[in-house]
C-alpha cells in the first residue's frame, strides 16, 4: 500500500459508485439468481418450482457426459497454453533479435490477436468443411482425416482454431516482457555467456518468468471461456459429445436444454474451479507486487 | 558468420511464423473475390478473382432481415459502437475505482476489493439466464446501453489500474500536495496524463473484448436495428449446418474480412501504445 | 410506463434507449426456419401487412428450432416475449404443459375468448391431434408441418439401372450396384428424428412408455428393449462398414451435401427440404421412406408429424390477441396454406387447403408433394403418432452422444441403446418432477 494517502469520508465512494453500481446490478443479482437456481428444481418457463437441495448437483456430477466435458476442457486448455505459449515466446524472440524489419513483423504477427473467436470459428469451419476445405483436403489425404467421426481429429480441429488467434496474444506480452528486461543485463550476459541459447535460458528465460505465469493464466481464462466461441460456430461437440467445454455444456444445458437447475449446478462447479485459478493468479499478482 | 546465421534463423522463423498468421486470412480474402459456382465446385480460391467489387459492394450495401434496413455497413458501426462504448466505460470507471483504492485510506478498502475481486469468476455466459432478465426488468433490451453494461461489469481493468498506480512513485503525491492539489486534482492533473500509455493499452485490449462479443448480441437483440456483425457469425453458421442448396460463400468470405477490420485496424494503429502500456503493467 | 421507466434508466446510465411508437398494432411473430424458409416465412408476413393496413406483423429469426425455443423461453422469463412463436416437434411437449401456467393461450381458447372463429376441425387429423392436449384440445396452432421422406437421384439411378427401393430389404438389394458405379447409396440427416422417432412409427412400435406419452407421462424410452430398433442400427453399422451409407456428423446441410452435388443416390431428408433444392440441376423424385417390411410384416405404416406448430404466448393486450387472430385466420385460408405447401413442400395443414389443392388439381401438376401427405395418411397403426415427452430437446443430445459411436465402433449397439434409455430416463424424471 502507498504510504502517503488521501483521507476523506465520502469521495472515495464516489471514485468507486460507478463500478459498485454496475458490479451489484449486473453480477452481484445473476449470480444470487444462479445459486437461487441451481438449488431449485423447475420447468423451462420457471413454473412447477421446489427446493431441490443437492439434487442438481447430483444429477450434473452422476452425468457421464459431463465428466467427458470436463476431461475435454482441461486437454483443451493444457494444449492451447502449451501450443500458443510457444510458438508466441519463439516469435517474440525472434522478433527481438532481428536487426532488420522489427517493425513490419511485428504488425504482421500482432493483428490477429484483434479476430473475434466466432469470426475464427467460422473462418475455421470453411477450411474444414468437408466441401470447400483446404485443410480437410490436406489432413484427409494424409490419414483420413474426418473430425465428424474420429475424436482425434476433432481435437485436432479445435486446436488449431483454437490456438491461432492466441499465438499473437502471446508473442504480444512476451515481446513486451523481454523489452522489459534491461539492456545493461543483455549485455552483461553477453560476455559471460557466449552460446546464445543457452544465454536464452540462463538468462533471459528467467527474468520472463513472471511474463509467462501471467500468460498461463491468461491462457487458461481464454481456453476456459473464449473458446466458446469457437466451438458454437466449429464442432458443437462433434463427434458426439466429445468436445464440448464446460462453458459450452453448461449453455447446451441451460439454455438449449433449458433446465436452469442443472445449468446452474453447473456454473456453480464452474465458479469454484476459476475461484482456484483466480486464487493462484491473485497470490502471484500479489507476490510481484513485493518483489517490486 | 555467427551473428548473420542468428540473424537468417530468426527472418526465417520469423516469415513461418508471418505465414501462418496471414494465409488464412489471405485465402478467405481471395476466396471473397470469387463467384459461388467456382468456390462450390473448385473450393478455396490462392488468388485474387473477378468479383472484389460486386462481393463486397453487395455485402456492405445489401439489405437484409424484415425490416430490409439492416446492412452489414450498419451491422459493422453496431459493432463499432459495441467496442467503443464498453472501452471507453470500462476504462473511466476502472481508473475511478483503481484510484480509490490505491489513493485514499478507508477502512472498507479491503472489502470492496474482494466485491471486485470476486466477479473475476463469472464471465457472462455462465450467468447469461439471470444477466438477461436483469437487463430486460430495467427496459434495456435491443439498446445500446443493454449491450454494453453487462459487458462494462468486470474487474479485470481495475486490476490493471491498480497495479499500475501501486508502481507509481510515492513521491508524485508528495510533490502534489505540496502543491495543494486535492484528490480530484491529482486525478485529473497528475494521474491520468501519467496513464497515458496504460489507458491506451487498455482501451485496446477492452475494445477487441467488446467487438468480439457474440452470445451476448445474439440474445439481447430482437430489433434489427442493433445487430453486430460478430452475431452474424451465428446466423453464417446456421446456414452452413442447416444447408442451403446455393451457399453464397463467396459474398460471406467478403462478411468475414469486413468483420475483422475494424479491430485489427485499431490493434495495428495503436501497436505502439499497446506494447508500451503493456511494459507498464508488467512493472 | 415502460417508456418513462426505460428513459429515466437509460439517461442515467449515459446512452439513450428510445422506444419506438407506431399507430399500428404490432405481433412480434418469432421463428426458428434459416435460408430459404426464413425467407417464405418474411414473404407470408409482408402478403398479411399488405393485405390491411391496421396491423404489422414484425418477422424476427432467431437461428434454429432450438435457438428459437431458448430465445421464447428466455424472453418469456424476462417479460419481452412476442406473441407468437414457432416452436418444432420436440418442443411441443414443453408448451402444451404450460398451458395451465398460462403461458400458452391455446389455439382454441383463443377462438372463443377473441369472438374469431377460429375452427379447430378445419386442420387435417394427423397435425390436429399432434399439437393438442390430453383431451384433444388444439394448442398449437400447426404450421410448417412435414415429415421425413426420401429423395432418390434418378440420373444415378437410372445410371446403375435399378428402381426406387421401398423397403430397406430392397435397398440392400441395390446398394452395393451404386456403390461399385462410384456413387454413395445413402445419406440421412436427423438421427432422432428420422431413424430413431420416426423409425417406430414407421414400424407401429412404440418409443416411450406411457403409451408414447399419450396416456401417462413417460418414465423411459424404449430403444434397448425394442429387438427391431436394435435390428435396424446393427444393419446401419453394417451399411456404413460397406460405405452403403455415408454419415457426415449431425449437421443437416452436411449430410444434404452430397445428395445436392449428385454424389448420393438418396438422401433423407424433410419434405419442408423440397422448396430449397427443387432448382438444382439434379433429376430427382420424393419418395415415401423405407421400412423393414421383415418387421412390419409387407406392411407400411405412417410416419408422424414433424416440424413446427406456432404457439400464442400470454401476457399482452386484448388489441394485439385481436390483430393475432386476424393473422392466423389469414395464414389458414385455403390459399396461403396451399401457396406455402407449393413454395416449401410442407404439407397442407387445412382441410380447406387440401380441397382448393383437389379442385384446382394441384398434385397433376406437382406430384411431388403428394409423397409426404400420403406416408402421413397409411392407415392402420395401433399406435399413437408421434410423442409427447418432455426434455425432449436434450434426449436428442444424448442421442447425438451415444449414436455416432456405433458406426465408430466404439459402442456396441446394444450398449448405446442401453445408455442413450438411461440418459433419456433421467431427463423424462427431471420433467416429471415439474408438472
Amino acid at each position: 500500500m502507498k504510504k502517503v494517502q488521501f483521507k476523506s469520508k465520502y469521495t472515495q465512494y464516489i471514485f468507486l459508485a460507478p463500478t459498485l453500481i454496475i458490479i451489484s446490478i449486473f453480477l452481484y443479482l445473476p449470480i444470487v439468481q444462479t445459486f437461487r437456481d441451481a438449488f431449485t428444481t423447475q420447468d423451462a418457463f420457471g413454473f412447477g418450482r421446489f427446493f431441490a437441495g443437492w439434487d442438481n448437483f447430483k444429477f450434473v456430477l452422476s452425468d457421464p457426459s459431463y465428466l467427458v466435458a470436463l476431461k475435454f476442457t482441461f486437454i483443451y486448455i493444457f494444449v492451447i497454453t502449451v501450443i500458443s505459449c510457444s510458438l508466441g515466446l519463439l516469435l517474440a524472440v525472434q522478433a527481438n533479435k532481428v536487426i532488420h524489419g522489427k517493425s513490419a513483423y511485428k504488425t504482421l504477427l500482432i493483428w490477429p490477436y484483434a479476430i473475434a473467436p466466432a469470426v475464427v470459428g467460422v473462418t475455421a469451419q470453411y477450411f474444414f468443411s468437408e466441401r470447400f476445405g483446404i485443410l480437410y483436403a490436406l489432413f484427409n489425404s494424409l490419414w483420413g482425416f474426418d473430425w465428424t467421426a474420429n475424436i482425434f481429429d476433432a481435437y485436432i480441429y479445435l486446436f488449431i482454431a483454437g490456438s491461432w488467434k492466441q499465438i499473437s496474444a502471446n508473442f504480444i506480452f512476451f515481446l513486451a516482457g523481454l523489452q522489459t528486461i534491461q539492456k545493461s543485463v543483455i549485455e552483461a550476459s553477453l560476455i559471460d555467456c557466449r552460446s546464445s541459447l543457452r544465454r536464452f535460458w540462463t538468462i533471459t528465460f528467467p527474468l520472463l518468468m513472471p511474463t509467462t505465469f501471467f500468460l498461463v493464466i491468461i491462457n487458461i481464462t481464454y481456453g476456459f471461456f473464449d473458446t466458446f466461441g469457437i466451438i458454437d460456430t466449429t464442432t458443437i461437440g462433434a463427434p458426439s459429445g466429445e468436445t464440448k467445454t464446460l462453458v459450452y455444456k453448461a449453455y447446451i444445458d441451460g439454455f438449449r436444454g433449458l433446465d436452469l437447475g442443472a445449468a446452474g449446478a453447473q456454473s456453480i462447479i464452474m465458479m469454484l474451479l476459476v475461484l482456484i485459478i483466480t486464487i493462484i493468479q491473485f497470490r502471484y499478482i500479489e507476490r510481484r507486487i513485493h518483489y517490486n | 558468420m555467427i551473428n548473420r546465421l542468428t540473424q537468417m534463423f530468426a527472418h526465417f522463423i520469423l516469415l513461418l511464423g508471418v505465414l501462418l498468421m496471414v494465409i488464412p486470412i489471405w485465402l478467405a480474402f481471395t476466396s471473397s473475390t470469387h463467384d459461388n459456382v467456382t468456390l462450390i465446385t473448385e473450393g478455396m480460391q490462392w488468388y485474387p478473382g473477378p468479383l472484389f467489387i460486386e462481393n463486397y459492394d453487395e455485402v456492405l450495401n445489401e439489405k437484409g432481415g424484415f425490416s430490409e434496413e439492416i446492412t452489414a455497413t450498419g451491422m459493422l458501426i453496431n459493432s463499432f459502437i459495441m467496442g467503443l462504448g464498453i472501452a471507453t466505460l470500462k476504462v473511466i470507471i476502472s481508473m475511478m475505482a483503481a484510484y480509490s483504492l490505491v489513493y485514499f485510506r478507508f477502512r472498507l478498502a479491503t472489502p470492496i476489493f474482494w466485491f471486485i475481486f470476486i466477479t473475476l469468476l463469472v464471465p457472462l455466459e455462465v450467468r447469461i439466464f439471470p444477466s438477461y432478465k436483469i437487463v430486460s426488468d430495467i427496459g434495456l433490451t435491443n439498446s445500446y446501453t443493454g449491450l454494453v453494461l453487462p459487458l462494462v461489469a468486470s474487474a479485470t481493468a481495475v486490476f490493471f489500474f491498480r497495479q499500475f498506480y501501486k508502481s507509481v512513485p510515492d513521491e508524485l503525491l508528495e510533490s502534489a500536495k505540496l502543491d495543494g492539489a486535492n484528490s480530484w486534482r491529482f486525478f485529473i492533473d497528475f494521474l491520468v496524463p501519467l496513464s497515458k500509455t496504460m489507458i491506451a493499452a487498455m482501451f485496446i485490449f477492452m475494445f477487441v473484448f467488446g467487438y468480439s462479443q457474440y452470445l451476448w448480441p445474439l440474445l439481447m437483440t430482437t430489433d434489427e436495428k442493433y445487430w453486430t456483425v460478430v452475431m452474424g457469425m451465428k446466423l453464417i453458421y446456421v446456414e452452413l449446418y442447416e444447408g442451403v442448396s446455393l451457399p453464397r460463400v463467396g459474398q460471406r468470405f467478403a462478411y468475414i474480412i469486413l468483420s475483422i477490420i475494424p479491430p485489427v485496424l485499431i490493434v495495428v494503429l495503436l501497436q505502439r501504445w499497446f506494447i508500451k502500456g503493456l511494459i507498464q503493467t508488467e512493472k | 410506463m415502460k417508456f418513462i421507466r426505460t428513459k429515466a434508466v437509460a439517461l442515467f446510465l449515459l446512452f439513450f434507449s428510445i422506444s419506438p411508437s407506431f399507430a399500428k398494432t404490432e405481433i412480434h411473430w418469432w421463428y426458428g426456419n434459416s435460408g430459404f424458409l426464413g425467407d417464405v416465412i418474411i414473404e407470408i408476413a409482408k402478403r398479411f401487412n399488405e393485405s390491411q393496413d391496421d396491423i404489422v406483423v414484425i418477422p424476427t429469426g432467431k437461428g434454429s428450432y432450438e435457438d428459437n425455443l431458448s430465445a421464447t423461453i428466455a424472453a418469456y422469463r424476462a417479460g419481452d416475449h412476442p406473441h407468437y412463436t414457432q416452436v418444432y416437434d420436440a418442443g411441443a411437449a414443453i408448451m402444451v404443459a404450460q398451458v395451465k401456467n398460462g403461458v400458452v393461450i391455446g389455439f382454441e381458447e383463443m377462438g372463443e375468448k377473441y369472438g374469431i372463429d377460429v375452427n379447430a376441425d378445419n386442420y387435417i387429423p394427423q397435425v390436429k391431434n399432434f399439437y393438442a392436449d390430453a383431451d384433444g384440445k388444439m394448442i398449437g396452432v400447426p404450421f410448417n408441418s412435414s415429415t421425413c421422406i426420401m429423395y432418390a437421384n434418378m440420373d444415378i439411378l437410372k445410371k446403375v439401372g435399378v428402381d426406387v427401393p421401398t423397403t430397406y430389404e430392397e435397398f440392400e438389394e441395390i446398394a452395393q450396384k451404386i456403390k461399385d458405379a462410384g456413387y454413395i447409396p445413402l445419406v440421412q440427416s436427423h438421427d432422432p428424428w428420422i431413424w430413431t422417432e420416426n423409425f417406430f412409427s414407421r414400424h407401429n412400435l412404440l418409443m416411450t412408455d406411457g403409451n408414447n406419452g399419450f396416456d401417462d407421462v413417460p418414465t423411459k424410452t424404449l430403444f434397448s428393449e425394442t429387438p427391431e430398433f436394435i435390428t435396424h442400427w446393427t444393419k446401419v453399422k453394417e451399411w456404413h462398414d460397406k460405405g452403403w451409407y455415408a454419415y457426415k456428423g449431425r449437421g443437416w446441410g452436411d449430410n444434404q451435401a452430397p445428395f445436392n452435388a449428385g454424389e448420393a443416390a438418396f438422401w433423407f431428408g424433410s419434405s419442408g427440404s423440397f422448396g430449397g433444392i427443387k432448382d438444382l440441376p439434379i433429376n430427382f423424385t420424393t419418395n415415401q421412406i423405407p421400412y423393414w417390411s421383415s418387421i412390419t410384416g409387407g406392411k407400411a405404416y405412417p410416419t408422424f408429424i414433424g416440424g413446427a406448430a406456432n404457439w400464442i404466448l400470454n401476457g399482452h393486450t386484448e388489441e394485439e390477441y385481436a390483430a393475432l387472430a386476424k393473422f392466423i385466420k389469414f395464414m389458414g385460408s385455403p390459399e396461403m396454406d396451399l401457396y406455402y405447401h407449393n413454395t416449401t413442400g410442407y404439407t397442407v395443414v387445412t382441410k380447406g387447403g387440401g380441397q382448393l389443392a383437389e379442385t384446382i388439381n394441384f398434385y397433376r401438376t406437382s406430384p411431388y408433394h403428394k409423397t409426404a401427405p400420403e406416408q402421413l395418411n397409411l392407415e392402420g397403426a395401433t399406435i399413437p403418432g408421434g410423442y409427447r415427452a418432455g426434455n425432449w430437446p436434450q434426449i436428442r443430445e444424448v442421442i447425438y452422444e451415444n449414436f455416432p459411436k456405433i458406426l465408430t465402433g466404439e459402442l456396441s449397439v446394444e450398449e448405446a441403446m442401453k445408455r442413450t434409455d438411461e440418459g433419456a430416463s433421467k431427463l423424462l424424471a427431471q420433467f416429471a418432477k415439474t408438472l
